[in-house]
């Protein structure tokens, strides 16, 4: 069990801690500690949780990824202190002025901390690119660890979601899930590659994630991350599960994805 | 046997759709961004701008674009009174039509409650439109084709929101736009088809003390100049937002 220290900034106090609470309780951590405050930059909230270091990554994930959230760092405290444990992580992106920090309870030269140190780099470079990212996103797959591919893809998959969504399908109806596969999901990943439905399913034809002879099992983490991303990002309660049911890296002709929520 | 006739200046009519586009292109541009909206006050106020800009921008401006389109034999003026709440009769049951459309989650029960609200609407602005008319002559209408005219805006007003909401795009939008301008103007002028003008003796002190063709050309002109500026503006903007969206 760690101490983790969350700060978080915002754009907006309202619901802040009630949304951002929910989802540390969520995932399994007590609350210990909040302060909120007015800055420069914003809302601060600075949250001190305890909980599994399992479920550590999924949480910073959950919380970066919060549609509340402008920018969010965290790290690990002594047990019952008051200060954090490490030093400052190596830089992390600033471009567009998020400050992005792993959790420092792993050894600086550990792969995760460096696999998403180096996906916050070029984060900003794939919304400069965007639609064309598939190439980039493909040269970093190769470059991450094997070990770490499949939750490194899917969290930047997830953080690229959520920007479309925010970007080009925050505006109109709250959707149920089959008219949000229908309208939002599709049309989005239409502007990267070729898709259509199939039934309440959606189907990729030619995935560039499952091309590579390293490719086995389900291999499409990225598109997966991404309709999470993309549906979950208006979404506070009944979070959509998106699974790649069937990958043509196994032999099947397209790539297949459900959706549950 | 109707004496009083009315010829369509067709310049006018295409004018008053332009209008009705325009008006709804406005109004539905703000309300997409009624269902984001996080605080009670930000919703009340996108609700009362874009049901202002449907009622009194696409609906009212239209409606008397259209009746100065249509050139009389007999002198007509307007009652203030009635004109006035004519936009009022647009304006609110746009907003509560709006409002009911833009809650919760997408469900068709709900935008065929908000279409009809938005469609009677349209038909109640018309008729107390036409009410205001002061003329030496008295309206009839023809009933079947009364009910085909609400139909018409209810049906397309349905089909709007739907578009509006539902679909993602700026090129939805247009269509929604387009489709509701057909359910204002095709309610209109449909609803012309229904009235018969029977001519009346009236003192002239009657008919000639309401608001004249230029004072409501003023007025429209005043309505149009500030729906183009109000799209120019929410353009901007969204644009703007979009360009700082941070991945």
């Amino acid at each position: 069990m760690s101490e983790v220290e969350v700060r978080v900034v915002s754009d907006r106090k309202e619901r802040l801690l009630l949304e951002l609470g929910q989802v540390v309780i969520g995932s399994g951590f007590t609350l210990l500690r909040q302060r909120m405050n007015d800055s420069a930059e914003g809302v601060v909230l600075t949250l001190i949780i305890r909980g599994p270091d399992a479920r550590l990554l999924d949480l910073e994930e959950r919380l970066a990824t919060h549609h509340l959230v402008q920018s969010f760092e965290a790290s690990v405290r002594e047990a019952g202190g008051t200060a954090p444990v490490a030093e400052p992580a190596p830089t992390p992106s600033a471009v567009n002025g998020h400050a992005r920090q792993p959790s420092r309870d792993r050894p600086a030269s550990s792969q995760p901390g460096a696999d998403r140190a180096r996906l916050e780099i070029i984060l900003p470079m794939l919304a400069q690119d965007y639609p064309q990212i598939l190439p980039r996103l493909i040269q970093f797959e190769q470059e991450v660890a094997a070990g770490n591919r499949d939750t490194t893809m899917r969290y930047a998959g997830s953080r690229v979601g959520a920007w479309v969504y925010k970007r080009d399908f925050a505006l109109g109806a709250r959707l149920g899930l089959r008219d949000s596969v229908r309208h939002i999901a599709l049309p989005a990943v239409r502007q990267l590659l070729a898709a259509e439905l199939d039934g309440e399913n959606l189907r990729l034809k030619a995935s560039p994630f499952c091309g590579s002879v390293q490719a086995h099992g389900r291999s499409c983490h990225f598109f997966r991350g991404f309709f999470e991303g993309l549906l979950n990002e208006s979404r506070s309660e009944r979070l959509v599960a998106v699974e790649e049911a069937v990958c043509r890296s196994s032999g099947a002709s397209f790539c297949t994805f459900i959706f549950r929520d | 046997m109707h004496s009083v006739y009315c010829e369509h200046n067709w310049i006018l009519v295409v004018l008053s759709y332009l209008v009705s586009v325009l008006g709804s292109y406005t109004a539905l541009q703000l309300a997409i961004g009624i269902p984001k909206a996080q605080a009670g006050s930000e919703r009340w106020r996108a609700l009362l701008w874009s049901g202002t800009a449907m009622g009194g921008g696409a609906i009212w401006a239209m409606h008397f674009i259209a009746m100065l389109a249509c050139r009389m034999n007999v002198l007509v003026t307007y009652d203030v009174g009635l004109t006035a709440l004519s936009a009022l009769i647009g304006i609110a049951a746009c907003t509560a039509g709006l409002a009911i459309a833009s809650a919760g989650v997408f469900a068709w029960s709900r935008f065929i409650a908000a279409g009809t609200l938005m469609g009677l609407g349209v038909a109640g602005m018309h008729y107390t439109g036409m009410a205001a008319m002061l003329m030496p002559a008295r309206i009839e209408y023809d009933a079947m084709i009364v009910a085909l005219s609400i139909a018409i805006a209810i049906v397309a007003s349905i089909v709007a929101l739907w578009l509006a909401f539902n679909m993602r795009g700026w090129l939805q939008l247009l269509c929604s736009a387009l489709v509701m301008g057909i359910a204002v103007c095709g309610m209109h002028y449909t609803a012309m088809k229904a009235a018969g003008f029977i001519r009346v003796e009236e003192p002239a002190e009657a008919y000639t003390h309401g608001l004249q063709g230029d004072s409501l050309g003023i007025t429209i002109f005043a309505v149009t100049s500030a729906l183009l500026l109000a799209v120019l503006m929410i353009t901007t903007v969204r644009q703007q937002r979009r360009a700082e969206v941070r991945i």
